[in-house]
């Protein structure tokens, strides 16, 4: 009986002890992988900082205007060209009429009716 | 005395050891046992302490070793109204070395050299052969700069982790955010004004955290560079020394934009002259000349000093006090008060002002908050320069904008509550979407719409035709003021300013445009007046940020709009069309 105890006890001592280190050691590798996640963490924030102020740099207005000059044919929105959305709506129904009467602007590509008789709308 | 005379029988035999011998080696044992057990306890005790108490913190702080993260930004960003960044904190390396355990220092030399063209090579030869320990080769990296010395792989060189303020719009914001010392202070501007709230963000977050709040201005990129743009062209066009140009949303006193130049690049402040520095739009103080006729009219139709179908005498100069007020556009011997103001008469002006008097005049100006510096949140404010005795003569000039000096962010925001129905809203340059703002009547709502029709017309007919953008119905008035010089003025050097806003009928933002010293040319025929030089440029600001900011077009020819500017002459009782063919 007494034998039994001790063997017992030993065993139950033996394997919380056992236990705790492996438990002990566990935390201790999540802990590292913590670290090392957060230090991730930190490094690509600061990178995307880095990205962000890059992008801010690019898009800054002057130079976006220098490429629009250089590569696009565009000008400046008029303030003749701002429509409400429902006045599209009416002007392209115009210009669909438009353009069954008179026949004129079949030849022509699809956009440009509608911008020019934008332009007369005013 | 030996073992085997005590026992002749036996040579070792423990049975029968003698009683003295036992208790001999007994002792032995248990001097052994104790000692056993103090070392074993020793041990024991050691590895409760390494696992339970000082191990834990030591192995913690290995792994977590602050100097093993990387550093991050300790400084929140500033982004304009769209959420674009203005200023924001990178972390850069900086390369240093140390020449005491350098190996081999001209191979160091030559690749470092031939990496950076920039470095001066006899200087870092001399810094390299000398017997410090720590010498800084070249600060705040590019990362692309940082690679490349990765690659070169020359032992004895380090880098260090510094934090630089970038601006990445350069000069387009210098005055408004200002700058950073190489500490991360800030030194003007926004980053004075808000260093507290933009470094306590850091200590909110938690750890490795960045600033994630940023700070958000109610400035707009876009509009910002359209503002800079027309005044740069402005002044070299017209060869003038400065410019200032402000865009403010008169329904909260937003700033849209804030432009002062000549101005300069805050990554790099040490580089900018004390003139570049110098913020024309919120700290210089100028008489604004005609611009203050709007307030004067505003003065005077508010407290029922006159009405608008009033008319006046302008035919003689007023003599006073050895000098005399002239009227640059003279065009008839008698105007209506519309007229004082569309052509910009002083004499009309002034007579005006003096029918109000002094006291109710100086007590409108303080009211709309033309004598006390802005509430607006920058260091650089000025105050405004009014006389100590407000005199009758005073009372004259300032009515045309004369012996008053004020900034020009002043001249907007007081416009601003002329014509948004008549409330003061305090300029500001935060983002005040959503919040709930307060502000303070300062005139009622006829007087308002009074000075609405007066701004329209002065443009539809009056000095500020340059200014007129089809369809957007842009109201203003023009100013020309002579700039003070020791002794008196100087007529020839002139301060050109012009006060728009549009659409008129609801007005939703203010322009303002002020030209410093211009010289006329042969477009503007000679002159540099307000509506020759300050007009266009807000036209210019105007038909360009209009689409910009979502502001429709309006048929000027609809009854309800025409409704808006009627103007009631007095020789009929209905109300008249304004109509270009009055004049």
């Amino acid at each position: 009986m007494k034998k039994n105890v001790a063997i017992i006890g030993t065993l139950a001592i033996g394997l919380s002890v056992f236990g705790m280190f492996q438990v002990k050691y566990k935390v201790y590798n999540l802990k590292r992988d913590l670290v090392e996640i957060n230090r991730q963490l930190a490094a690509d924030k600061s990178s995307i900082r880095v990205l962000k102020a890059e992008w801010a740099y690019l898009n800054k207005p002057e130079r976006v205007e220098k490429l629009v000059n250089k590569y696009l044919k565009m000008s400046n929105v008029e303030v003749a060209q701002v429509y409400k959305n429902n006045q599209v709506a009416n002007l392209y129904l115009a210009s669909l009429s438009n353009a069954s009467t008179t026949n004129q602007n079949i030849t022509q590509p699809a956009l440009k009716p509608i911008l020019s008789s934008m332009r007369g709308y005013r | 005395m030996t073992r085997a005379n005590k026992h002749p029988n036996t040579y070792i035999s423990i049975g029968s050891a003698s009683k003295t011998n036992v208790e001999a080696s007994h002792n032995r044992l248990f001097v052994i046992m104790i000692i056993f057990t103090i070392a074993f306890l020793v041990i024991s005790l050691r590895i409760f302490d390494v696992s339970f108490i000082s191990g834990e913190t030591a192995v913690i702080s290995d792994i977590e070793n602050e100097d093993s993260l990387p550093q991050v930004a300790r400084r929140a960003d500033i982004v304009d109204r769209n959420g674009i960044i203005l200023a924001t904190s990178l972390v850069t390396a900086s390369l240093y070395a140390n020449p005491k355990i350098m190996i081999d220092k001209d191979q160091a030399l030559q690749k470092l050299t031939t990496a950076f063209s920039d470095l001066d090579k006899a200087d870092l030869k001399n810094k390299l052969n000398s017997d410090k320990n720590f010498i800084w080769i070249k600060r705040n990296l590019t990362p692309s700069e940082q690679y490349k010395v990765n690659v070169l792989g020359i032992p004895g060189v380090y880098f260090r982790d510094e934090e630089k303020r970038i601006y990445p719009h350069k000069n387009l914001f210098s005055h408004t955010l200002g700058f950073v010392n190489v500490d991360s202070n800030g030194i003007s501007g926004v980053e004075k004004q808000f260093d507290n709230y933009l470094v306590k963000k850091i200590s909110d977050s938690v750890g490795a955290d960045s600033p994630e709040t940023p700070l958000t201005l109610s400035l707009d990129v876009r509009v910002q560079n359209v503002v800079r743009e027309a005044l740069l062209d402005s002044i070299s066009t017209f060869k003038a020394k400065g410019a200032s140009g402000i865009v403010m949303d008169v329904t909260n006193g937003e700033v849209i934009a804030m432009v002062s130049l000549p101005d300069f690049d805050p990554n790099q402040p040490s580089g900018a002259k004390q003139d570049d520095l110098f913020n024309r739009a919120t700290y210089g103080v100028y008489e604004m000349g005609s611009t203050f006729k709007t307030f004067n009219m505003a003065m005077a139709l508010d407290s029922n000093v006159i009405k608008m179908k009033d008319s006046y005498d302008v035919a003689t100069p007023i003599k006073i006090g050895g000098f005399a007020i002239h009227d640059y556009h003279p065009k008839a011997p008698t105007l209506t008060v519309p007229e004082i103001f569309m052509f910009s008469s002083n004499i009309g002006s002034a007579k005006i002002a003096l029918d109000a008097g002094a006291q109710v005049q100086k007590n409108f100006l303080k009211k709309i908050g033309l004598l006390t510096e802005l509430p607006i949140e920058l260091p650089e404010k000025g105050t405004p320069l009014s006389p100590p005795n407000w005199s009758k003569i005073s009372s004259m000039t300032i009515s045309y904008g004369h012996g008053i000096a004020v900034t020009p962010m002043h001249v907007a925001s007081s416009t601003s509550a002329l014509i948004n129905g008549g409330i003061l809203y305090p300029a500001t340059i935060l983002k005040k979407e959503g919040t709930e703002i307060y502000g303070e009547r300062v005139i009622n709502i006829k007087t308002s719409d009074n000075i609405r029709k007066l701004l329209r017309f002065a443009v539809q007919y009056g000095t500020g035709t340059k200014a007129e953008v089809a369809s957007y119905l842009v109201g203003g008035k023009t100013g020309s003021a002579d700039k003070v010089v020791v002794g008196g003025y100087n007529r020839s050097a002139i301060i050109s300013s012009f006060i728009g806003a549009f659409p008129m009928n609801r007005p939703k933002y203010v322009v303002f445009a002020m030209i410093d010293e211009p010289i006329g040319n042969k477009s503007t025929g000679g002159f540099a007046t307000g509506g020759m030089i300050a007009a266009p440029v807000v036209n210019k600001i105007i038909s360009r940020i209009g689409p910009m900011l979502n502001v429709m077009p309006i048929d000027e020819n609809q009854y309800e709009i025409r409704k808006e500017f009627w103007y009631n002459n007095g020789t009929t009782a209905e109300p008249q069309l304004v109509s270009s063919e009055t004049y």
